[in-house]
């Protein structure tokens, strides 16, 4: 069975990013590039063991997650780990100042089992939290309508807002089965080996972006033949291409013809022949997120 | 990378490319607000204080500053000044990597036509976000990068495999296919065999004509040498996902 493919990894900085401002930044620029990657991450930066310039630490975190709020690390949830209470009360001090997305973390060993939310939250985010945890890291708006005993409309409101603010992620799913809330945390009953292929095919099927009807048909197919969709896709081309040699032919040739006159306006015509519905189909997209719909 | 200026590498037709997103102005903020044509290149329009302030204070932060009108979520538009005068509304659109100038005015205290007026009516009378027209303009602007950058990109890497038979060759076309090509070459014949996956870096799917398109960036000549399908590339099986075209010409 194919693993939950959430991308989860601890960082460790060198002896000097602790002391020295321009060596945290360093290493926060090489570790941390701006990417819109809708691939869910999670990053733990390990504080245990070294004496902390304050500087440093302040420039550790705060890029980042200022940046995170900002949009520019797509579906990333940052946090460190600090064993010492003064490194933990400082840490959670600045990201309450600045309101920014953290998650803090007390042990190495169980780091990305149950990190803690800090910073720009309110009583009600924490409580949606915890009841997302409790429910297993990962439901629908439906699942916690149902646990809180609320409207499912306050429900998804809530989440949404969780979302917004960058301490969940939100997996798309078709209307039918309702978009999945997960939680940047690492229980084994949720992205481990168990996984229910549901979810696992649910988290593939936000990485691939078809029309609807065709990627539920994809997404099921994956799921019947226990393969990928980017496998099933490849397939599906070859056995396309393979039934009709004579059409691929007539567009190698035209489109080779196209390349030769160097129009590219004409090239991209040829290739952009349904434009005018992808470009609506944008227009809508930009709308639906409006409501976090 | 194909560029409107030598030397300005970061502009590109109607955008600025950013590390993760555009920078792009809406076709009506063009028209009405800069008096510009709607089909001004960004680098052109650069020559106006608001689109210079654009692009100093949002090529690295996407969104900064105060709201226009009341915070909406995603749709929240952010203020933009530059010196006493120049006033903007921007918007960052996350679903489809863009920051936009939607608006522009005079700063004006209590004066009516002050620009936060003016962002006000607009608000008021659903003209301020863009439009499909812009969103038209946005893809067709994606896919002329796209496809003038592969073809050199194919060029060069096409050279490379020539310069080494028989070693797989990878690269990255505009920025969104990973391509590995292999060239053999026998007494009588060379094989050129190309592997890509069917989606892109964005795990979007490709079109026909774009895969057809791929292929032929290797080998445009008119007179069609064979094409056919493989399975291998260079004698190995292919990465999942991966299709493959095998171009046989004379060596």
């Amino acid at each position: 069975m194919a693993r939950f493919n959430l991308d989860i990894a601890p960082l460790r900085p060198t002896a000097s990013a602790f002391q020295n401002q321009a060596a945290a930044a360093e290493f926060i620029e090489t570790n941390f590039p701006p990417t819109a990657s809708p691939q869910p991450r999670v990053r733990l930066i390990n504080l245990e063991g070294n004496h902390l310039d304050v500087g440093a630490l302040v420039e550790m975190i705060l890029p980042i997650t200022q940046g995170i709020r900002a949009g520019a690390y797509g579906n990333l949830a940052f946090g460190v780990i600090a064993s010492d209470e003064h490194v933990s009360n400082a840490v959670t001090a600045l990201a309450e100042m600045h309101q920014v997305p953290l998650f803090i973390s007390r042990a190495v060993d169980h780091a990305f089992d149950d990190p803690k939310p800090i910073g720009a939250l309110t009583l009600a985010d924490e409580d949606t939290f915890q009841l997302l945890c409790q429910l297993g890291g990962a439901a629908t708006s439906a699942d916690m309508a149902q646990a809180k005993g609320i409207e499912p409309a306050a429900a998804t409101n809530r989440l949404t807002n969780m979302v917004k603010k960058g301490y969940i992620f939100r997996v798309s799913r078709s209307r039918r089965e309702g978009d999945l809330f997960v939680a940047p945390c690492l229980r084994n009953d949720i992205h481990g080996e168990d996984v229910p292929a549901d979810l696992i095919v649910a988290m593939q099927e936000d990485e691939v972006q078809l029309p609807t009807e065709v990627r539920d048909s994809v997404i099921q197919l994956a799921r019947e033949q226990g393969k990928t969709p980017e496998q099933v896709l490849g397939e599906a081309w070859k056995a396309y291409f393979r039934q009709n040699r004579e059409a691929l032919q007539q567009e190698f040739k035209k489109v080779g013809g196209l390349i030769r006159s160097v129009d590219t306006e004409a090239l991209v015509d040829y290739m952009l022949p349904d434009l005018d519905a992808r470009a609506k189909e944008a227009e809508q997209r930009s709308h639906v997120d409006e409501g976090g719909a | 990378m194909s560029s409107d200026h030598p030397g300005e590498s970061e502009c590109h037709r109607g955008s600025c490319i950013c590390t993760s997103y555009d920078l792009r102005i809406t076709q009506r903020c063009m028209v009405e607000d800069l008096h510009l044509a709607a089909d001004t290149r960004f680098w052109d329009a650069m020559s106006h204080p608001i689109v210079k302030g654009f692009v100093a204070k949002r090529q690295q932060v996407p969104i900064s500053g105060k709201t226009v009108g009341s915070n909406c979520g995603a749709r929240t538009l952010y203020h933009l000044s530059v010196g006493n005068d120049h006033r903007g509304a921007t918007w960052h659109d996350t679903t489809n990597r863009v920051v936009w100038l939607c608006a522009y005015g005079w700063h004006r205290s209590g004066e009516p036509d002050d620009a936060f007026q003016i962002f006000r009516i607009l608000l008021e009378n659903n003209r301020m976000y863009p439009i499909t027209a812009d969103y038209r303009r946005l893809i067709v602007d994606h896919q002329l990068r796209f496809t003038e950058m592969a073809v050199v990109q194919a060029g060069a890497l096409h050279e490379a495999a020539m310069s080494h038979p028989g070693i797989i060759q990878k690269g990255v076309l505009g920025y969104r296919v990973p391509v590995r090509i292999v060239l053999n070459v026998s007494s009588e014949i060379a094989d050129l065999t190309i592997a890509f996956s069917t989606l892109d870096l964005s795990k979007v799917n490709l079109r026909k004509q774009e895969i057809a398109f791929i292929v032929k960036c290797f080998t445009p000549e008119p007179e069609g040498p064979l094409i056919d399908f493989s399975d291998t590339i260079g004698g190995a099986p292919l990465l999942s996902g991966e299709i493959a075209f095998q171009i046989i010409m004379p060596a």
